[in-house]
């Protein structure tokens, strides 16, 4: 057997020094009394002395010069220092050692230790996570649920799970069953995982300034309905959603009735239903995320204050299909953006006061769909090119508001070259309105009658909204 | 001649079969992950929530909850409640339907339907209380989800 040379600290601090510290501490403490005291009737002295007697010139020395009492506090800050932090055990669980499940590691847990699972499968469901600790995989470490239920279930703050692989929550129509659930706690961090064919990946329920990232999560469902979403927040605040990869769930990520949290640099794809899904969710922002090949694309609905930008709509294809669907949102600012091969870029019904910018709609069916009941909407410096449909409505009434954007449909001319064409641009096609009505229509697309009538209503309009025209479309795209 | 009859006969209630089976006020079929809720515009994917409302002249509209299917109704008053016919899915027997006045409604606790009501619908009284066992919550009426539904989101 190898000797183990114990040292008194590791590199979380002097843990085997426990007790003795606080023993230090305490007797630093009732030193430093002892020296105030000292000090406050020396002063005490001092000042009472009469001119000319010296017999009081011993307690003129500042306390300070007392090497002693700065050595002492230098001492006592070294031992001040976290002494929860630095209790910490590390617990060590393996296929053959003397803990052998997590169950069992965590019954041996205190608060603030590190549980460590070594290499190997281990075969348990619904582990209840009730103290602040940190799970950690060394290895190839992969928890299986073995379809019974939950795996982890956290109810405790401040937990931290890092680098697990964690598979095979069951599927049920009744619960919302997790590979991990946070279940009305804060302070948490979920990072580095793996979850494979579980029914939900990552679910937080009424939780908040937590964190979730590097996490890899995959399914492969069939059926919507036997299909559980990717992250799941419900009624959570403060959640920070980073750098996660979303393949194959049935929503990527879910939001409802969440507040104050970021989405940043995901990629959801593949997903059966939406890349992102978002309801009620006020004051939330999600940035440079890509969602890719979505059977429904991502919806934003009944929201106030939600900012996106950066993110890329890409290859969201079908008949229900949308790069971004805007429903009832108000006060929000769509920015810097990329929409591509989309059935429909945007669409927006009911929603107001949004602040598009600065956005590229390249080759998308319908760039963007705007119904009649959104108003004061503005749509400023985008690039559309080569859409099949820039602008549609079903109104001849328009309250949105287009400016400076460049379409790659534009057949004006800029005599005074100043990059601004001089004929205003009306990006809704009759035909466009026409499709809008009878669906079937679009079957003349490429005809030349179709060619012929779109460019006399470009002239005259008569049936398309009159007011909904680019008065300073830009000769060329955007930087 | 009596053949003849015979044939005429037999071809009108062929014709009537058809004409009212045109007009059956059934629910129709819901294609799960690609039918779109005719209020919320979201995709239909979840079986034991959904509901349907069939026109008088057998016309379906389609809905991915209980609460949109209310919340339309409330926007469209053109839509005469009496004359058609509101269809809404069985929790316990996804995929089943149940007629509108015959369904028990609960407000859940703990089920999340996919408008945020929580509300869903059973036939019987056995179903309720094997529900209510299992998750807590509170019958709700029609007239309740109305309302509901009237004040928005």
């Amino acid at each position: 057997m190898p000797v183990e040379f114990h040292r008194p600290w590791n590199e979380r601090g002097f843990y085997n020094l426990n007790g003795v510290m606080l023993l230090i501490d305490i007797w630093i403490l009732k030193t430093l009394t002892r020296f105030i005291a000292i000090y406050k009737t020396a002063m005490l002295h001092v000042r009472r002395a009469v001119p000319g007697d010296h017999s009081a010139d011993i307690y003129r020395v500042s306390p300070f010069s007392y090497p002693v009492i700065p050595g002492f506090l230098l001492f006592g800050l070294l031992f001040v220092a976290n002494p929860d932090q630095s209790r910490a055990d590390d617990i060590r669980v393996s296929k053959n050692g003397s803990i052998t499940s997590l169950k069992q590691g965590l019954e041996q847990a205190r608060k603030g230790d590190r549980i460590i699972l070594e290499e190997g499968t281990y075969k348990e469901h619904d582990v209840i996570i009730d103290k602040p600790v940190t799970i950690e995989g060394e290895g190839n470490v992969i928890i299986d649920g073995d379809r019974q239920g939950f795996v982890l279930i956290v109810r405790s703050d401040s937990v931290t799970i890092r680098g697990l692989n964690v598979q095979h929550a069951k599927v049920s129509f009744i619960n919302d069953n997790a590979a991990i659930l946070l279940d009305e706690v804060g302070h948490c961090v979920i990072e580095n995982n793996t979850l494979k064919d579980n029914f939900f990946g990552i679910y937080l329920a009424k939780s908040y300034d937590s964190i979730v990232r590097n996490n890899d999560i995959s399914g492969h469902f069939t059926s919507e309905s036997a299909s559980g979403n990717g992250i799941h927040l419900w009624y959570s605040k403060n959640i920070t959603i980073e750098n996660n990869r979303i393949d194959g769930q049935r929503d990527g990520i879910y939001f409802e009735f969440v507040e104050q949290s970021h989405i940043r640099d995901n990629y959801s794809t593949h997903n059966l239903r939406y890349g992102l899904h978002f309801m009620f969710s006020d004051n939330c922002t999600y940035t440079n995320n890509t969602f890719r090949d979505n059977s429904a694309g991502v919806a934003v609905m009944y929201t106030h204050h939600v900012t996106m930008e950066g993110n890329h709509f890409i290859y969201n294809w079908g008949a229900a299909s949308y790069g971004l669907l805007l429903k009832e949102i108000t006060d929000s600012s769509i920015k810097n953006n990329v929409f591509e091969h989309n059935t429909i870029g945007i669409y927006t019904e009911a929603s107001n006061r949004i602040q598009v910018e600065h956005n590229d709609f390249i080759q998308n069916g319908w760039a963007a769909k705007i119904m009649a009941n959104s108003v004061d909407n503005h749509f400023e410096r985008n690039n559309f090119i080569a859409n099949t449909f820039e602008v549609s409505t079903n109104s001849r009434q328009n309250f949105n508001h287009f400016d400076g954007n460049y379409w790659s449909e534009y057949e004006g001319y800029d005599l005074d070259r100043n990059g601004i064409g001089d004929v205003p641009y009306r990006p809704v096609r009759l035909f466009s309105y026409m499709v809008e009505r009878q669906p079937q229509a679009l079957i003349l697309l490429r005809s030349l009658l179709i060619e012929l009538l779109d460019t006399a209503e470009r002239f005259m309009p008569v049936l398309t909204p009159e007011t909904l025209v680019d008065s300073k479309p830009r000769m060329r795209i955007i930087q | 001649m009596k053949s003849f009859k015979f044939k005429h006969i037999t071809w009108l209630i062929v014709l009537a079969v058809l004409f009212l089976g045109g007009c059956s006020q059934k629910p129709q079929k819901v294609r799960y992950g690609e039918e779109q809720c005719a209020h919320c515009k979201m995709v239909i994917t979840d079986s034991r929530f959904a509901a349907e409302i069939v026109t008088s002249k057998g016309k379906a509209i389609k809905f991915d909850a209980i609460e949109c299917m209310a919340a339309y109704l409330h926007d469209h008053p053109e839509i005469n409640e009496k004359s058609a016919a509101l269809w809404v899915s069985n929790f316990a027997e996804p995929g089943s339907w149940i007629d509108q006045n015959k369904a028990i409604f609960i407000q859940s606790e703990k089920v999340q339907s996919p408008m945020g009501k929580s509300l869903l619908a059973l036939k019987s009284d056995e179903q309720v209380k094997e529900h209510l066992d299992q998750f807590p919550g509170r019958k709700i009426t029609w007239e309740q989800i109305k309302s509901l539904a009237a004040k928005g989101w």
